[in-house]
């Protein structure tokens, strides 16, 4: 039996008690149905996250695979000496967008692809197959951004998730039970007084009738 | 140390629906704005996704993007499990037009719709549209 709460057995506690049981169970309702959409929203991301990440490992693949035919065509130290000349890409402004309380990024970065010309480096010394392993990463690059983007929500949804999952249980195996036995218990003790009484009203009438008699 | 637990739930209560706007703004006006954002209750700020609200304005009428609040409330409310709601005519007129519902000669002030469409709305619309719990 669920442990009882330290109040006194009092009619007025047992109208206090009752009312706290009612907004507790209205609480752990509404509680139960934002823990319902939390994880109605995790896992519509997380199938965004899911099809993101296979697409990003294909990528990968591919851009190594244009990377390995670059070095073959013009060597790994010129590959080295052309990714130094190479210019910084678009830089990412993170935002925040707020799901159910959760603050998750949002970025919105334009294409990081590029032309020959704004990757920097000279276009005479190299050879196509490096503006094709360049293309190929800068495509990576964006899904990279995305993923990261839809990981991170979905880690943050999933710690929201279980917070909100401990405060249901606290309050469906806890603090509701805990107060449904106080009121058993209150309950039961103001019949217990009221038997009582009416044995002790029941006694003094024997009493005052066998003194008259 | 240890709380009270009416302490707790009035907290957790009042905490539910804290991602709420502050104040809507209409569409036009957001597709105008440079960085398109909105207050919410606990202060912080909500950034909309610009391609979204390209999207939005692809759906409606020119007049209609002044008159287009946002973002889109869906109400969970604790007395119709299993059910959400949409209120206000071109909220619903978006959600219809998402769900390929959308009939020209029915205006609805707002619509009732089962909790398994959610994802469908929240994966085209996932800046635009927020959630409202509210005790039933």
């Amino acid at each position: 039996m669920a442990e009882i709460l330290n109040v006194k057995p009092t009619r007025m506690e047992l109208l206090k008690l009752k009312k706290r049981i009612k907004l507790a169970s209205k609480g752990h309702k509404l509680l139960k149905e934002k823990q319902d959409a939390l994880i109605m929203e995790f896992f519509t991301i997380y199938d965004e996250a899911l099809s993101l990440r296979r697409e990003l490992n294909q990528k990968m693949v591919e851009a190594f695979d244009t990377l390995r035919m670059a070095e073959i065509d013009v060597g790994v130290s010129r590959i080295k000496e052309i990714a130094l000349g190479v210019s910084p890409n678009k830089e990412v402004e993170i935002r925040r967008r707020n799901i159910m309380g959760v603050p998750v990024p949002l970025i919105e970065a334009e294409s990081f692809k590029r032309s020959i010309e704004d990757r920097g480096y000279s276009f005479v010394s190299t050879s196509p197959s490096v503006d094709t392993a360049a293309q190929k990463f800068e495509e990576v690059l964006e899904l990279a951004i995305r993923l990261a983007e839809v990981e991170e929500t979905l880690k943050r949804l999933a710690r929201e998730i279980e917070k909100t999952k401990r405060r249901v249980n606290a309050l469906e195996y806890i603090i509701i039970p805990r107060m449904e036995a106080t009121v058993k218990f209150i309950e039961q003790r103001l019949d217990e007084m009221e038997r009582e009484n009416f044995f002790r009203l029941k006694r003094i009438k024997a009493i005052l009738e066998a003194k008259s008699a | 140390m240890p709380r009270e637990p009416d302490e707790v739930i009035n907290k957790e209560l009042s905490r539910i629906n804290l991602h709420l706007p502050r104040q809507k703004k209409s569409l036009a006006r957001l597709l105008e704005e440079e960085n398109p954002s909105i207050k919410l209750r606990d202060g912080s700020e909500h950034h909309f996704k610009k391609s979204e609200l390209e999207f939005l304005a692809s759906l409606l009428e020119e007049e209609e993007k002044e008159r287009l609040y946002l973002p889109i409330i869906l109400e969970i409310t604790t007395t119709w499990h299993g059910y959400f709601k949409v209120r206000g005519t071109l909220a619903v007129k978006v959600v219809e037009k998402i769900l390929g519902t959308y009939d020209i000669l029915e205006e609805k002030k707002e619509l009732t719709l089962p909790r398994y469409l959610l994802p469908k709305i929240r994966r085209m619309l996932p800046t635009t549209t927020t959630y409202a719990f509210i005790m039933g």
